[in-house]
């Protein structure tokens, strides 16, 4: 004798259509929208922060110590202040510098831990110059 | 049985009574590098404006009078090293540990700091001596000059020119301490022996232009045209050092060089001036000692 609650369960399961699943709730913040006014505020910001870098540059470029007045800037280029003094940069200098005294005019003292103000100059720096400067 | 232990015991205790006067002493006690080291880390810059810049390099060059109101505080921030300097400048042995094996690469920093440090040091002593304390400044100067000439040991010809930069610098100021500041027969000897102690020549030029080729040969190692160049200016360039006259064959060599080679090789006629002017200067200084 057949069961005919079983036939209707099965029935009813074959019933069944998988869903697709909706996504999780998580708290993402939601993708920004590209309107025209935020690309604008986002060029506006790169254009400012481009400029913020290139005063800062600057000012550093000024507020390093000038010893190196003599001619021999590419040269005095090789121990820019942050470079470290090697054998070969050393005797490049002796070769390149109109005089042995330029050559030691040269090297600057390579690091200062104090800020050094502008339009003043690092004493360890002037003592490690060879030159008088005029 | 007794003679045998007897023996053996004398030779355990003569061991352990010797031990101590073999064994050889922390480098740290013997290599007065390691403490200039040191000196060179606690060194204080400070801000000084254009014209203190200037009149700084006219004092060291002996052309204008030290000020002690300008330049104390600068010389005051600086005491420990200076301290450390003098304690070091005392050390038997200066090993700046350069590895000649990297060839040009081989940093050289230390010349660069030495070059400051000794300038302080010159500053310190003028700055003893308008304090009135002719004691110090005396043991500043000699300490001083031991530490510019150890700047150049091992070194190459650049740091050897930094050490005869640094030794006429002390001269200068000690003729300025013997000429203005009525030192007692002491202390002008105490400066006469740090200054015999330089020997007639102040520096050791042999050993700067060996290393400087030796330097220089690292970069060629592979060419046998460029090396035998090297060698005939080497030999040459240490004829020239003992005989100046030798100096047109140095030129010579070097005109006859690969330009690969003539390029990297500094100024000779340069060289004997720096070594002749140091030697004068010596000289000069020696005379109102005595």
């Amino acid at each position: 004798m057949p069961n005919l609650d079983d036939d209707r369960f099965e029935m009813y399961l074959k019933e069944f259509r998988p869903l697709a699943p909706a996504p999780l709730p998580l708290d993402v913040p939601a993708k920004p929208t590209h309107s025209r006014s935020a690309v604008v505020a986002a060029l506006l910001a790169t254009a400012a922060a481009a400029t913020l870098v290139l005063v800062m540059l600057h000012r550093r470029g000024s507020q390093a110590p000038a010893v190196n007045s003599n001619s021999n800037s590419s040269v005095a280029d090789l121990l820019a202040i942050s470079q470290p003094l090697t054998l070969g940069a050393a005797n490049q200098l002796l070769v390149d510098s109109p005089s042995f005294e330029a050559a030691l005019d040269s090297v600057e003292f390579a690091s200062s831990a104090v800020a050094i103000p502008r339009g003043r100059e690092s004493a360890l720096a002037v003592l490690s110059e060879e030159n008088p400067k005029p | 049985m007794t003679i045998r232990r007897t023996i053996s015991l004398f030779i355990v205790s003569a061991i352990l009574w010797a031990a101590p006067a073999f064994a050889q002493s922390p480098a740290s006690e013997r290599n007065a590098a390691l403490r200039y080291w040191s000196a060179f880390s606690v060194m204080q810059d400070s801000a000084i404006t254009a014209d203190q810049a200037a009149e700084l390099n006219a004092v060291l060059a002996g052309r204008a009078e030290y000020d002690d109101s300008k330049f104390r505080q600068v010389v005051e921030k600086n005491r420990l090293a200076l301290e450390i300097m003098t304690r070091a400048a005392i050390l038997p042995e200066c090993d700046w540990g350069l590895d000649y094996s990297l060839g040009s690469e081989e940093p050289v920093e230390y010349a660069r700091n030495a070059l400051a440090l000794g300038r302080l040091n010159v500053l310190h002593s003028l700055h003893l001596l308008n304090a009135g304390d002719k004691d110090a400044a005396v043991n500043a100067l000699a300490a001083g000059l031991h530490f510019s000439h150890d700047v150049a040991n091992g070194g190459t010809l650049f740091a050897t020119l930094i050490a005869g930069q640094l030794i006429s610098e002390h001269l200068r100021a000690a003729t300025f301490a013997v000429r203005e500041s009525n030192l007692s027969a002491a202390q002008a000897s105490a400066l006469q022996n740090a200054v015999a102690r330089l020997g007639p020549e102040g520096l050791d030029w042999r050993s700067a232009i060996d290393h400087e080729f030796q330097v220089t040969r690292t970069q060629f190692r592979a060419d046998a045209q460029a090396s035998a160049a090297l060698t005939r200016i080497d030999s040459a360039c240490v004829k020239a050092l003992r005989d100046p006259s030798a100096l047109p064959a140095v030129e010579d060599a070097i005109r006859a060089a690969p330009p690969a080679v003539a390029q990297l090789i500094p100024n000779p006629r340069r060289i004997l001036e720096a070594k002749q002017k140091l030697s004068a200067l010596l000289a000069q200084t020696r005379s109102p000692l005595q």
